[in-house]
């Protein structure tokens, strides 16, 4: 009910002046920045859906980062460039389309990039005082992409040399170490 | 007499016995969590409440 | 006189590095195997070369026998592979991280390896949410391996001499059994116990409350479960606990944590109904410590006004002030937000970070037992001094029956008390030097070398390297409570100018 309220609200609000969501386009770090100021206001961020889509009855939980990795993840050949930067959102499952947008990110995809406008919480009363994004409106910018999953290559065939000398020295020390007989 | 278990039986007591041991540690280490949870609770009650 | 140790004490430790390298390589096997499973063929070539290069020199150690005729059980010896044990393990582990592209340099892998192996949590990986699953799982195994103890680990699979020597130089004193084997066996026997209940109930949690997918959660439930059994506080998301978004998952976390902070010895009481318990020194001084930090961290945050509902200062203050007490370093909130816990949760945390666990357990820190002691001693000086002269100040305390603090034992404890506040204003000192505001610098310290790895963002890639340094040199030393390093230290003494 308190969902479709805000989605009913934003909507409007949106409608009637769009400059004033223009306003709220935030990046993650502002809003951890600045938490208070931000609190119970209808934001505007873009980002990667990453991690996994924890679907719990009519709300789906997942975490959107906004980082430089996510138009070049590192195993798709980005260069490291500082952590992670990302907050959680809650997505009511009437907006929720897994089949559209694909996996969310990890080391196999690079998730699928949206566009989400949602009430930022903070420390939230009603949700045991978690801090997170209440969408009312996602938008699909990019579907998931899938990443290489590599080969075993030198470093894998270095390792089974390396195994294989060492599984022949250690039937040598047996073979040594065997009782004599008699 | 009785004859001594088989080793196979003795074995699997012991690991029952470990189990129903291990099961009350657990139980307890619950349990010090929950009173934790209640006296934080307390505290952040009257901590607002006062504010 | 300073001894040079002979060609036979050299050969001794390379044997027992050997058959500790053994260990690392029988550990790779579980990341190798979820990198075949799921798929991940890159990380799985980086397992098989780690694999072998720690297979190789595990094999030449059996060839060469060179542990074979040990003679005498040298306690120094013992001390000196341990303190070489984790320097080594850490290195040979870095090489999946390594090539896994995600850490800037070769040093900042050593970081997270040596905060692994230290169960610390502090971590300078980059992009961890595309990190692959089995790379992650390595990193958690390493908290694994460093909180059971690595060299107890290859103690239950290797009986030797100098076991009781190596054992206690993990920051352990107490043996539960006469048998140093068995004492390792029923650690283990804990670990597994508390592991599949563990793993089990957070799969399940992960699957029917968080609604994850059922490999996905069994991925995270392995992780999280080796990270806070073992007081680590790595985590397989960026966001650290606060990814899960659940109540109950911080829960089950919870026990775990409180699980991982208590002594073995403690453990053994437990299980088999020991009364009493709570007459002992060491659990009454975490209970104190912890109530009195628990009570200044939630006043000083619902004064700062940070928290506006009880339910939500309850929930994110427990888990920081347990997270830090038993020197885990979970979050449930983010850096910046802890950067921000200012003034009384500021010293609760920090205070709560120093102190640490109980000794022989997987925490960090002072440990309670120390304190508990050096409370105690400073009580007996006082009464002594305001007694009438020839008054008797019973000098004993219980700790699993009664026992007698002597001066030689009152001396040791605030030694070691002492040399922890010295190793936690070192790495202030540096930090401060470097720009750093003094509280995030003493703060980020004290979190390096009490194991814990709570971060307020001093932590970050790119950090100065002589920081870098120290805050590994804080982690190593202050896993091993000092000894095992200064015994080391004393080793390449003798083998530089000893005759």
């Amino acid at each position: 009910m308190r969902t479709l309220f805000i989605l009913v609200v934003a909507s409007f609000v949106m409608f009637l002046a769009p400059g004033a969501t223009a306003a709220q386009v935030v990046d993650v770090s502002d809003l951890d920045q600045n938490p208070q100021a931000y609190d119970g206001q209808v934001v505007t961020l873009e980002g990667e859906l990453i991690g996994d889509y924890g679907i719990r009855g009519d709300e789906v939980w997942v975490q959107l980062n906004d980082d430089p990795y996510i138009e070049n993840p590192i195993p798709g050949g980005g260069a490291p460039a500082g952590g992670n930067q990302g907050i959680g959102l809650r997505i009511p499952v009437e907006i929720f389309d897994p089949e559209g947008w694909g996996p969310p990110g990890s080391v196999r995809y690079r998730g699928p990039l949206v566009q989400v406008v949602g009430e930022f919480r903070y420390h939230a009363a009603d949700a045991s005082g978690e801090t997170f994004v209440q969408v009312v409106d996602i938008t699909l910018l990019d579907p998931a992409r899938p990443l290489p999953s590599g080969e075993l290559g030198t470093p894998g065939r270095i390792g089974i040399a390396l195994l294989v000398l060492a599984a022949l020295i250690f039937a040598a020390a047996r073979y040594r170490a065997r009782p004599p007989r008699g | 007499m009785p004859s001594d278990p088989h080793p196979v039986v003795r074995w699997l007591r012991r690991r029952a016995e470990n189990i129903v041991q291990g099961t009350r540690g657990l139980a307890i280490e619950a349990t010090i969590v929950l009173v934790l949870i209640v006296v934080a609770f307390a505290l952040s009650f009257l901590v607002v409440a006062l504010r | 006189m300073l001894l040079r140790p002979s060609v036979t004490d050299l050969r001794l430790i390379a044997h027992d590095l050997g058959r500790i390298l053994a260990v690392v390589a029988a550990a790779g096997l579980l990341p190798l195997g979820w990198a075949i499973f799921r798929g991940e063929w890159s990380a799985a070539g980086w397992f098989l070369l780690m694999i072998g290069t720690a297979a190789v020199p595990a094999a030449a150690a059996e060839f060469l026998g060179w542990g074979a005729r040990r003679q005498r059980v040298d306690w120094s010896h013992g001390l000196v592979v341990v303190a070489l044990t984790w320097l080594v393990v850490p290195a040979v582990g870095t090489l999946p991280l390594w090539l896994s592209g995600h850490w800037g340099r070769w040093l900042d892998t050593f970081f997270d390896a040596m905060s692994g192996i230290t169960t610390t949590g502090l971590s300078l990986v980059q992009d961890l949410d595309h990190l692959p699953e089995s790379v992650n799982i390595w990193r958690h195994t390493l908290q694994f391996l460093g909180g059971q103890g690595i060299v107890l680990a290859a103690l239950t699979f290797f009986s030797a001499s100098g076991a009781l020597s190596m054992y206690q130089a993990e920051g352990r004193e107490e043996r539960i059994f006469p048998s140093v084997i068995s004492t390792a066996r029923f650690i283990w026997l804990v670990s597994v116990i508390h592991g599949v209940v563990g793993v089990t109930a957070l799969t399940v949690d992960g699957i029917l409350v968080q609604g994850f997918e059922p490999v996905r959660s069994f991925f995270h439930a392995i992780n999280v479960f080796m990270a806070a059994f073992d007081t680590g506080g790595f985590t397989p998301q960026s966001t650290s606990i606060a990814y899960y978004h659940s109540a109950l998952y911080e829960g089950v976390l919870a026990v775990l944590m409180v699980a991982g902070a208590m002594s073995f010895g403690l453990h053994h009481a437990l299980w088999n109904r020991r009364r009493g318990l709570l007459r002992n020194l060491e659990v009454r001084t975490i209970l104190t410590t912890f109530g009195i930090l628990l009570a200044v961290t939630i006043v000083g945050l619902g004064i700062s006004g940070v928290f506006t509902h009880a339910p939500a200062l309850t929930r994110r203050g427990l888990f920081q002030v347990l997270s830090a007490h038993t020197g885990t370093g979970f979050s449930t909130v983010s850096t910046t937000e802890l950067s921000r816990w200012s003034g009384l949760a500021f010293v609760g945390i920090t205070v709560a970070m120093a102190l640490g666990g109980m000794s022989s357990s997987t925490a960090g820190g002072v440990k309670s037992l120390r304190i508990g002691l050096t409370v105690k001693a400073m009580a007996d000086s006082i009464r002594e001094a305001l007694l009438p002269e020839g008054a008797v100040v019973p000098d004993t305390f219980q700790q699993y029956g009664v026992q007698r603090l002597t001066p030689r034992m009152a001396q040791s404890v605030m030694a070691v008390s002492l040399l922890y506040v010295g190793l936690y204003l070192l790495g202030a000192g540096v930090g401060y030097a470097y720009g750093y505001p003094l509280d995030q610098a003493l703060f980020e310290s004290v979190s390096a070398s009490a194991a814990v790895g709570l971060s307020v963002g001093v932590t970050a890639p790119g950090m100065p390297i002589l920081m870098e340094l120290v805050m590994i040199l804080q982690m190593w030393v202050g896993r091993l409570e000092f000894v095992a390093v200064f015994a080391l230290l004393g080793f390449m003494a003798s083998l530089a100018v000893g005759e």
